[in-house]
């Protein structure tokens, strides 16, 4: 082999040399040092559920459902609770209990109406043993009254009449 | 000679190429350890910020829940070295998450997430109230009863905000559950309806003594003073021939505050005896019983309402009930922007279904004897007897029958706004503090700030 190739093979060696230490010192430049170099992933905060807002509404003319529909008070007060829920906003009258109701398992409404029974006839009872038990009075009352509300499934058409009779038990002077 | 020369260039070749081949595989055995390095690393600082924030976020919980009527709040608070594992048991990582105040209205967190040696710091900031003035969500001279029912998998629940305050017993079953404090016999006094010295309901100058009885009979009175019995029977409002704290009762409201200097609203409330609003005996009240924009009916006797007494839909109702007998209220509704008060003398009584319906404004009660919630419904505000607290789902059906009592969403700061008709004492609570609404802006909410250093 003559001089000349053997001097070109040794710069090419040499060159590659060059480069390849070249390379390894940039491998060893771009590492990390310390732990706050290192690539950074964008903070997330883990999100809870939108909170559902209730705006207060002071003018019943401007009430708006949530979905978007617009109650405009005809100046005739509602007769029953049918049309109050058919005059006024959800955020301001609640629920539509008749339509609450009759979605309810019917199991579960005579579930229902079978544990009131069952309160009614044990707090009676009670009040025979012991007229001035208080919580089995107030028990009564409320079980009673809530049986009258499942039975007419809390939809009393004419409820303003049904109930002003019970009114006249007392006088308003 | 030609053959040595080519001897030693196959020798410098050979060099030459077991030189390449070394250096070749130095650079690629460097190039892998060092991405491995890199990327071990990353994902150490990756998951050292998720256990910092998983800490961040239990220190947050924390608070919230204290925020959800707690009435002691120190500072700083802190949550420190827990170990946070993956769903195999393997443990990631360590944190300690520690929060203090930044200034009068903002705290932040700082949360250190420790895995394989590294640390990430992350921090966040919340904007808080303090102290917020409510009436105390539920309270009771005697004792409180929270009563969740459950019959084997068919449970429902008693859900309570708190704080929770009795000068007796707080007892709480398994299926109640309270998210703020729970204060069980604290120095709580009931409301005190005697504006003069007791007995001396009209302020007429002579106060019989009733040896600790708590009340005195005509007779008492006359042994104690035959010249006074005149006054006696002025001071006797409701004619029954005791003096006892009914009368104060009475007296406070039909007349006391009946008076338009006396009330918040600066005018004739109609409540004195034969007043438009002041009703003679018992009466059973439904949505259409009461005309709207009533602020306030006084009923001598018991009284039984389905929803509400007067319509709570339209206008905003602020509007209370007084009885000197028992309140028994089914159901009971109203709007958002609506205030009920309910003022006994004796019981009130209250149930329904929490399926639907329920008091979405808030409501207001004081018993003087006691206050009894039975099945389910929501109710949001303050709720104070002066005897026993009960609640109590009875029946088991997941659901239709949970209770929530919530806390009122009003601020009680200033008691002029306060409800019409609540008794001198009536107990409020001022929690410690209150985390914003985080999803609105200042001043009304606060946005969290989260930061990585």
């Amino acid at each position: 082999m003559r001089e000349d190739t053997l001097k070109y093979i040794k710069i090419t060696l040499s060159v590659g040399l060059i480069l390849v230490i070249m390379v390894m010192a940039k491998n060893v430049l771009v590492r990390p040092k310390i732990a706050g170099q290192a690539k950074i992933t964008k903070p997330q905060k883990i999100e809870a559920p939108p909170a559902v807002s209730e705006p207060v509404i002071y003018d019943i003319q401007k009430a708006k459902s949530v979905s978007g529909t617009e109650y405009v008070s005809s100046g005739k007060e509602p007769s029953n609770i049918e049309d109050v829920y058919k005059m006024y906003p959800r955020e301001d009258v609640g629920d539509n209990m008749p339509e609450a109701w009759a979605r309810i398992n019917p199991e579960e409404k005579t579930k229902f109406t079978r544990g009131l029974d069952e309160q009614i006839e044990s707090c009676k009872n009670l009040l025979k043993v012991n007229p001035a038990d208080k919580k089995a009075r107030g028990l009564l009352v409320i079980s009673e009254s809530l049986k009258k509300a499942a039975s007419a499934d809390f939809d009393f058409k004419n409820e303003k009449q049904a109930l002003a009779t019970v009114k006249d038990g007392g006088t308003n002077d | 000679m030609r053959s040595l020369s080519k001897k030693g260039f196959v020798i410098i070749i050979v060099v030459a190429f077991l030189t390449v081949l070394f250096l070749a595989v130095a650079v690629v055995v460097n190039l892998g350890c060092g991405e491995i390095l890199a990327t071990k690393i990353d994902n150490d600082l990756s998951s050292a910020f998720y256990v910092a924030g998983a800490g961040a976020e239990r220190m947050y919980a924390i608070l919230k829940v204290a925020s959800n009527g707690s009435l002691t709040m120190t500072w700083p608070q802190s949550d420190t070295l827990h170990n946070v594992q993956s769903q195999d048991g393997t443990i990631i990582g360590t944190y300690n998450a520690s929060a203090n105040t930044v200034s009068t209205n903002v705290f932040g967190i700082v949360s250190y997430g420790t895995v394989n040696g590294r640390t990430v710091r992350v921090t966040v900031k919340y904007g808080f109230d303090s102290p917020v003035t409510t009436g105390l969500p539920l309270g009771s001279v005697g004792p409180m009863t929270l009563h969740g029912t459950r019959w084997g998998p068919f449970r429902s629940w008693v859900r309570a905000d708190g704080p929770l305050e009795s000068a007796s017993d707080i007892t709480i079953n398994e299926t109640a559950r309270v998210t703020g404090d729970v204060m069980p016999n604290q120095p709580l006094a009931a409301p005190n309806f005697w504006l003069y010295t007791k007995f001396d309901t009209k302020d007429l100058g002579y106060a019989y003594s009733d040896g600790g009885a708590g009340s005195i009979t005509r007779a008492q009175a006359l042994s104690q003073n035959a010249d006074m019995i005149g006054t006696f029977d002025e001071n006797d409002m409701d004619d029954n021939g005791i003096l006892d704290d009914k009368d104060a009762f009475i007296y406070y409201y039909t007349e006391y505050l009946n008076n338009p200097a006396n009330n918040s609203l600066g005018q004739d409330l109609g409540i004195n005896n034969g007043g438009t609003n002041y009703y003679s005996a018992s009466q059973s009240f439904n949505p259409w019983s009461v005309p709207a924009g009533t602020p306030v009916v006084f009923v001598n006797g018991d009284v039984d309402i389905l929803f509400s007494d007067t319509a709570w839909w339209g206008a905003a109702s602020d509007h209370a009930i007084i009885a000197t007998g028992n309140i028994n209220i089914v159901q009971p509704t109203n709007g958002s922007n609506d205030r009920l008060t309910l003022i006994s003398y004796g019981d009130v009584n209250t149930g329904g279904v929490r399926a639907f319906g329920g008091v979405r404004g808030d409501l207001v009660v004081y018993a003087n004897s006691g206050f009894n919630a039975y099945y389910g419904g929501r109710t949001n505000g303050a709720i104070i007897a002066k005897e026993s607290v009960y609640v109590d789902t009875v029946l088991p059906i997941p659901g239709l029958l949970n209770r929530d009592l919530k806390k009122g969403s009003r601020d009680w700061s200033d008691p002029s706004t306060w409800p019409l008709g609540l008794p001198p004492g009536y107990i409020t609570a001022s929690p410690a503090f209150t985390i914003k609404d985080e999803t609105r802006s200042a001043p009304l909410g606060y946005t969290p700030r989260w930061q990585r250093d």
